[in-house]
Order: structure tokens, then sequence, then C-alpha cells
């Protein structure tokens, strides 16, 4: 009696030839040796002077951007001072340089500072990637810019689920010890090869392009200028169009949700080296206020958020009036421009001098700190 | 736990080694036992469902013995049961929400909520499977099988539970019985058809279905013909991909165990008409429809109209075998145009048969072979149009392409003389330059698998093509461990 599988055997589907068990244990070590390889390479001084672009695998590209513009910066600096945390309104806000030149003009002391405001982050977000920071640099300083989104409940779930359920974050906060967290966080290989990761979306070739021109247009503090002059910021919204609707659905009935509380007051305390932490806010256009009720809603939040600060020890810098910064200078009626960045940041650099003057509250690099513990 | 996993060939791999040890009246119980755990792995729900789908399919086996005063009506009953089975899983749509209406008048269901009915894994197979077990039982091609171990291990046989191949029991049960020794040729066998399998999967079908802009399918009047066409291309080449590399994975992995599952896929893109398209593609379900469906039509109608070329003996048995492939792969309006399309595609292809004898494929001349060939692969692609997306959306597909918008070459020279060539490749208002070197790849590999003519062509690849495909594969495998998109099976859906 035949076999009853050989007769498909026989059909010609038999057929050995030379080993192709051997040939994937070969292609195994090659691809091995060659990965083995790249990650020496990537070690070089040579690799990071002509690729310097790196990814961490995480979905957020500015989150990356800063996340690497900042390693870059304590390894030339030798340490970071002051980190400026928060939202996009930080990102294209605050110029690091100016701030840092302005502030050492004012009263000696050389502070290095680093932009880290990433798109898209509400307080909740940043208090686990500040006790991150505050960790891996220990800075002197945090200055958290904040504004009234950050502490509407259901604003930037989307972002912060996307952001902090990733691996890298898990193995990064302790949470989760995972070979891919593991090897996104050591290998230098795998940072530059990251960048390809998505290479099989269809729009993969214009979100690298987009990552390599941000790349490029962030400074090495950390800054990234916006050239556009705002149009119509005096204008009220109208909230018959659909997108102005759905702003005021969700900020209209403005309240300070008490878990993004919680998340200030984490930012508050991040870890032992960082001796304080300024929390302050940028100044909206007026009309920004709109959608959350009007401006004496701004005022009563400023209230309550400068109790919540100064009972947890953080140093409230009250903000600027709004009308310090010229509509010229903005983008919209809550994102400064260039112009609207070199001003405030030489605003800020004075407010902050006066603190030191005035009120002995002075920022100290790292380095003095240091040395007077 | 899918089938390109590692955990899927780390499991199957601990079970093959305990097999192949095992003495051999325990080994059917050890893959039964084993293929419940697999099954635990999606849910511990699915295996109730189907330990009751398989009681019930073997108590009907038993039943429609040929020995049984009733055996045809126990048939009957069994395909009914098979179908409503079928019908309540996957068909539910049509019910669940007048029936949770009901409910919730009836106080039982909470205002708003509607009834949810999992599909359970490979139920849509398992259920043609044991139709034909069941009239194959009546037909007295086989005996019913009386072990319920063997029985089990015919329908929950892991590497083919989730999408196939469909496996008659005639052929399958045997095979339990004298599994292939493994020795080193089977072992290569099965590695160039796993490694055939991932290459398919990983470095074809995964980015060709991520290279399609998912708006392609929901909107497809923003997008020119040229777009809407080599997507089009993509995706007929992503399906093939993704379920041939499917089976080529669980056809190697069953190796392992020493038992041959049918071939499902021989490159159906070159079929030279649609008659042979049906023998390549998907075979073990087409090969079902024809002997479970067509023929028995065919027979039917050629005896109430004994000339064959009466217009119903013509149009009646293809056309009703394709609308029901439409069904099974989903109750719904798109589905069945895809069948009847198909059905439609066989009819024409009868109707030059009713003036003059049909010459087999083979023996007609070449370039009669080659137009044929890409006439078949044209019309199957747009058939793939309606199998996608939702009708009024597809019609939408169709029209955008014919509408092409000028492809503007005017600036070739532009990115060729600047280092971002990549990039500025949409100025000519073609789709992305990857998804292009994709398809060409995957063309490629086919061509060259024609070329050797047998599915496990890499066994005779030269050492550095094979090295070469390790490797491309391996890099492939890295970048969709970190990446953001993911592509499951598509007929796992089914």
């Amino acid at each position: 009696m035949t076999h009853p599988q050989l007769q498909e055997e026989n059909n010609g589907n038999r057929v050995p030839t030379q080993s192709l068990i051997t040939s994937i244990v070969i292609g195994v070590i090659l691809f091995s040796i060659l990965l083995c390889a790249f990650e020496g390479i990537s070690r070089t001084n040579w690799f990071s002077q002509i690729e310097s672009v790196r990814s961490l695998g995480i979905y957020h590209n500015q989150f990356e951007i800063k996340w690497f513009k900042l390693e870059d910066f304590v390894e030339e600096n030798g340490g970071v001072d002051v980190l400026l945390v928060g939202s996009s309104i930080v990102n294209t806000g605050i110029d690091p340089d100016i701030l840092s030149a302005e502030y050492e003009k004012l009263t000696g002391e050389h502070l290095r500072i680093f932009n880290f405001g990433v798109e898209g982050l509400t307080v909740s977000p940043t208090s686990v990637i500040v006790r991150i920071l505050a960790h891996k640099y220990h800075p002197s300083t945090i200055l958290l810019v904040t504004e009234m989104r950050d502490y509407v409940a259901i604003n930037g779930l989307a972002v912060e689920n996307q952001l902090l359920s990733d691996k890298w974050f898990s193995f990064q906060e302790g949470n989760e010890c995972t070979l891919n967290g593991w090897l996104r966080v050591n290998s230098n290989a795998l940072k530059s090869i990251l960048l390809f990761r998505n290479w099989s979306r269809s729009d993969f070739l214009d979100t690298y392009q987009t990552y390599l021109t941000r790349w490029k247009n962030t400074s090495a503090s950390g800054y990234e200028a916006d050239h556009h002059i705002g149009k119509n910021i005096n204008v009220l919204p109208d909230f018959s169009l659909k997108e102005e609707a759905q702003k005021y659905a969700m900020f209209h009935d403005f309240s300070i949700f008490p878990g993004r509380l919680e998340n200030l007051k984490s930012i508050l305390h991040p870890d032992e080296s960082v001796q304080m932490v300024i929390v302050t806010e940028i100044p909206p256009y007026p009309t920004y206020f709109e959608y959350f009720g009007g401006t004496w809603v701004h005022k009563a939040y400023l209230e309550e958020l400068k109790t919540v600060v100064e009972q947890n020890d953080g140093i409230f810098l009250p903000p600027f009036n709004w009308d310090v910064i010229p509509l010229e200078n903005r983008v919209d009626n809550h994102h400064l421009n260039e112009y609207g960045a070199t001003l405030y940041s030489t605003l800020l650099a004075e407010q902050l001098a006066r603190n030191c003057q005035g009120r002995d509250i002075c920022i100290q690099s790292s380095v003095t700190a240091g040395a007077e513990q | 736990m899918t089938a390109t996993s590692l955990l899927f060939f780390a499991f199957s791999a601990i079970i093959a080694f305990i097999y192949r040890r095992l003495p051999e009246k325990w080994r059917n119980s050890w893959l039964a036992l084993a293929s419940v755990a697999f099954v635990c792995t999606w849910s511990w729900k699915f295996v109730i469902v189907l330990i009751v789908f398989s009681c019930a399919n073997y108590r009907f086996g038993k039943k429609s013995q040929t020995l049984s005063t009733n055996r045809r009506g126990w048939v009957r009953a069994g395909i009914i049961f098979n179908i409503l089975f079928l019908f309540f899983f996957k068909y539910n749509d049509f019910f669940l929400q007048d029936f949770s209406n009901f409910l919730q008048v009836a106080g039982f269901l909470e205002p708003g909520l509607v009834l949810q009915i999992l599909l359970p894994v490979g139920l849509s197979f398992l259920v043609v499977q044991n139709i034909s077990y069941l009239l194959d039982i009546s037909n007295k091609r086989i005996q019913p099988e009386m072990s319920f171990v063997r029985f089990l291990v015919y329908i929950f046989y892991f590497p083919k539970l989730i999408s196939g191949p469909v496996e008659r029991a005639r052929t399958f049960l045997p095979r339990l019985d004298h599994p292939l020794s493994f020795d080193r040729p089977l072992a290569e066998r099965s590695a160039a058809l796993i490694l055939t399998g991932l290459l398919r999967k990983l470095v074809f079908a995964n980015p060709l279905f991520n290279l399609i802009p998912s708006a392609a399918f929901t909107s497809p009047q923003n997008y020119a013909g040229q777009y809407l066409f080599f997507w089009l291309l993509a995706y007929a080449f992503a399906l093939y991909n993704d379920f041939a590399g499917y089976t080529s994975i669980v056809r190697g992995v069953s190796l392992w165990f020493g038992i041959e599952l049918s071939p499902n896929f021989n490159l159906p893109y070159y079929s030279r008409n649609f008659t042979e398209l049906w023998t390549r593609w998907h075979i073990s379900l087409s090969n079902w429809l024809r002997d479970y469906i067509f023929f028995p039509l065919s027979r039917s109608t050629m005896k109430r109209f004994p000339n064959r070329n009466h217009v119903l003996n013509i149009i009646l048995p293809p056309m009703a075998t394709m609308l029901v492939s439409g069904m099974w792969h989903g109750l719904s309006w798109n589905m069945l145009v895809w069948g009847g399309l198909h059905g439609l595609y066989l009819v024409l292809e009868r109707i030059p048969g009713l003036w003059r004898p049909i010459i087999p494929v083979d023996e007609q001349p070449r370039w009669k072979q080659y137009s044929g060939r890409i006439v078949t692969f044209a019309f199957t692609a747009l058939a793939w149009v309606p199998f996608r997306m939702e009708l009024p959306v597809a019609l939408a597909y169709w029209k955008g392409l014919l509408t092409w918008a000028g492809i503007d070459l005017t600036e070739f020279w532009y990115p060729l003389n600047h280092s971002n060539v990549l990039f500025a490749f949409s100025d000519y208002n073609l789709p992305s330059p990857i998804l292009l070197a994709v398809l060409a790849a995957a063309m490629v590999y086919d061509h060259f698998q024609h070329r050797a003519g047998k599915e496990e062509f890499l066994l005779g690849a030269p050492r550095w093509v094979q090295v070469l495909l390790v490797v491309i594969l391996l890099g492939a495998a890295l970048l969709a461990f970190f990446s953001d998109t993911t592509a499951p099976f598509v007929y796992q859906a089914f």
C-alpha cells in the first residue's frame, strides 16, 4: 500500500539539494554580525559626526528630537541647570540661549538652559517626563510653563495614552523590563535603525522628511522657532464654526481637574537634586479666554494655581500682562513666534533676575548648587 | 498567537518535539490537547464553542453512516446545523440588533446595549470541512470516524485551524496514522515553506497593505487614477502574499508533525483564464466548492436539460458556486458582487465553447496565453475592489480608475540632480517609490517560483540568494517588531 502522504512528494515536492537550513543559520549569524558591527560603528565619534539624527521608536517625533538634543546638549555642556518644560507654547515661546545670556548679563550667573517643551503635552505626561529627566540629568531648576488647558481632564488624553503606554517609557520608569525597552534605551545602532521602522507606512516619506526638517530647525538648546505671524488674533472666536465649537465644548465649563492638580504637585517634587520648581504662564491674548468663559475665569485659575504652587514649595512667577507682547509677535492667541520668543525670553530673564536680586530667589547652576550642598 | 510570532514557532516546536517522542497511541490525544491549548490562547470561550461544534458533528457523522435507517435525514440535519452555526456566529449582524431590542423591551438588557457574539477562530473553515465530512459519509466515500479524539484532531489541528487549508477527512485522517518521518529532506522542505511564507507575509504582504493609505478604501474619489491603479495592484499582491504566506508557514510547521497539509496557492496571477485561476487560488476551498456545489449542480441541471449548451447549464453552476463563495467570505452585498463577478467571468469564458471546440489552454498559442494572463489578472484585480470595500465606495473606486491626472515628468531631472530623489517623487503624481519597489520585488519573487515550477524553489537557489533572503527577512522582522503598523492576516477574519 502506498504511503498516504507520499503521492505529493513524488510529484516533485521533495527535492533535497543543498541545505537551506545551513543557509538560514549562516543568514542569522551574518545578520547578527552585521548588527554588532553597526552597533560598534554607531558608538564611534566618527558616526555621531556624520549621523546625528536618531529615533527612540516613539510615535511622538518631537519628544524624540528633544530627548536626543538634550542628550547632546548635556554632553557638550557637561550638564543642564534649567529645564523648561511644558507644551508647544514653551517649545516656540522661549529661546534658552537668549534667556541664559540675558540672565547672565543681569546676575553674572551662567546657566545652561534647555527647552524641553513638547507639542500636545499637558501636565499629566509632563509630570512623568520631568521625573525621568530630573533623575537622569539632575537640573537645579525646573521651569514649568503651564496654561489653563493643562487642567481640563479630557484634554490631551490621546497623546498622553499613546506616549506613556510606549515600552520605552515603561522601561525608563522601571515599571516593565522588556527586551524591546532595553534595546531602545541601550542600543545606539537601533536608535539609527528605528528612524526607518515605519518604512512601510504610506506616509513614511513625508513623516521622515518632516522629522529631518524639525531636527534641523530645533536649536541645540531645544528651541524651535516659529516664523509665522498670526492673523485675526484679536477677533473673537466664532463658535458657529465646527472646530471652534468643539474647543468651546471642551473648555467652556472650566475648572481645575483634581487629577491634573496631582500631576502638578508631582512636578513640584520631581527629584531631590532639583532645588527649585518655578511655575509660570506665557501670557495669551485675551481672545483665548473666550473658550473658557472669559478673563475672570483665567484670573480665578491663576489664583488657585498660585496657591497650589506655593503650598507645595514651588515658586509662582506671575505672568506678564498680555499687552507686553504685541500682536505681530504672536502666531495665534496663545503661541508666540520668533519675535515674541525673543521678547518674552528677555522679559523672563529680567523677571528671574529681579526675583534673585529682590527676593533672593536665585537660580543657580547645578555646579554651584552642588558645591554649596 | 499568530502564525508569524516567535511564540507560535516555539509552541509548535515544543509540541512537535514531544509528539515525536510519544508512543503512537498517545500522539493524537497530544495533538488534540495541544490544539485546544492553542485555541485557549485566543479565548477559552472558543474552546467551549468548538468542542460543542465537534461533538455535534461527530454525532451527526455517526448517525449518517450507511447502516442508519434515516441516513440522508441526518446528513441534511448536520448540514443545516453547520450552516445555522455559521449564521449564528458569523452573520449575526442581521438579527443581533433586533434581538437586542427585544431583550431590552423584555427588560433583560440595559437600554442602548447591543449583544455581541465573537466569531470563533477558523469557524468558516471548519464548517466547510464538516459539511464535506458529512457528505462524504453520505456518499459512502468514507466511514464515519469512530474515535472522537481523531475527529477532534481533524477539527482542531492547530496549524490549519485559523485559516485552513480546508482539509477533507478522507485525506487528512489517514495522514494521522502515518506521519512522515522527520528526516533531513523533510526538515529542508519545511524550512523552505516557512521561509517562503515569512518572506511573503513580512517582506511583501504587510508592507504592501500598509503602503496603501487607508483613505484609498474609504474616499477613492480624492485620488487620481494612477494612484488607484497602483494601489489596486498593491492590494492584489498584498492579499495574495498574505494568504499564500500564511498557508506556506502552516504547511511548513505541519511537516514538523509529519502531516502534509494541502497546498492552497499556485501562482494564481499566472493563470491564463478564470477556470485556471480557481485551480490556483485558495485551492482547497475552490476544490471544495467544485466538488460539493459545482459538480452536483452541474449534474442536476444536466439531468433536467440534457443539452450541455442549454443556457442554464452554462450559467447556473458557475454563477451559483461563485455566489456561495462570496457568501462564505461574508454575507454582504460587496462580497456577493465579488462572487457574482467571478461567476460572470466563468460564464463568459464558457460561451465560446457553444460554437467551437475548446482548446486546452496549454495548447493555445503563446501570445494567447500571455494575453490571457494579463486579462485574467486585470479582471481579478478589478473584482478585488468590492472584496475590499463597501459597494458605493467600490463604484467610486472603479470610476476613479478611469480618471488619470497628468503624470508630471517635467521635474524628472530635478531630483536626480539633488539628494532627495525619494521625497520629490510625489511631484510626478505617482505613488510612493517604496510601494513600487516592494510590488516589483513581489513580482520578481513570483517569477522565480514560476520559473522553478515549485513552491519550495528556494531549496534549489544558490547559497548567496538563500542567505540574502534570510538577512532581508530578519531586517524586515526587526523593523516590523518596532513599527507602529500592523497587518493581521486577512483570512483570519473569515
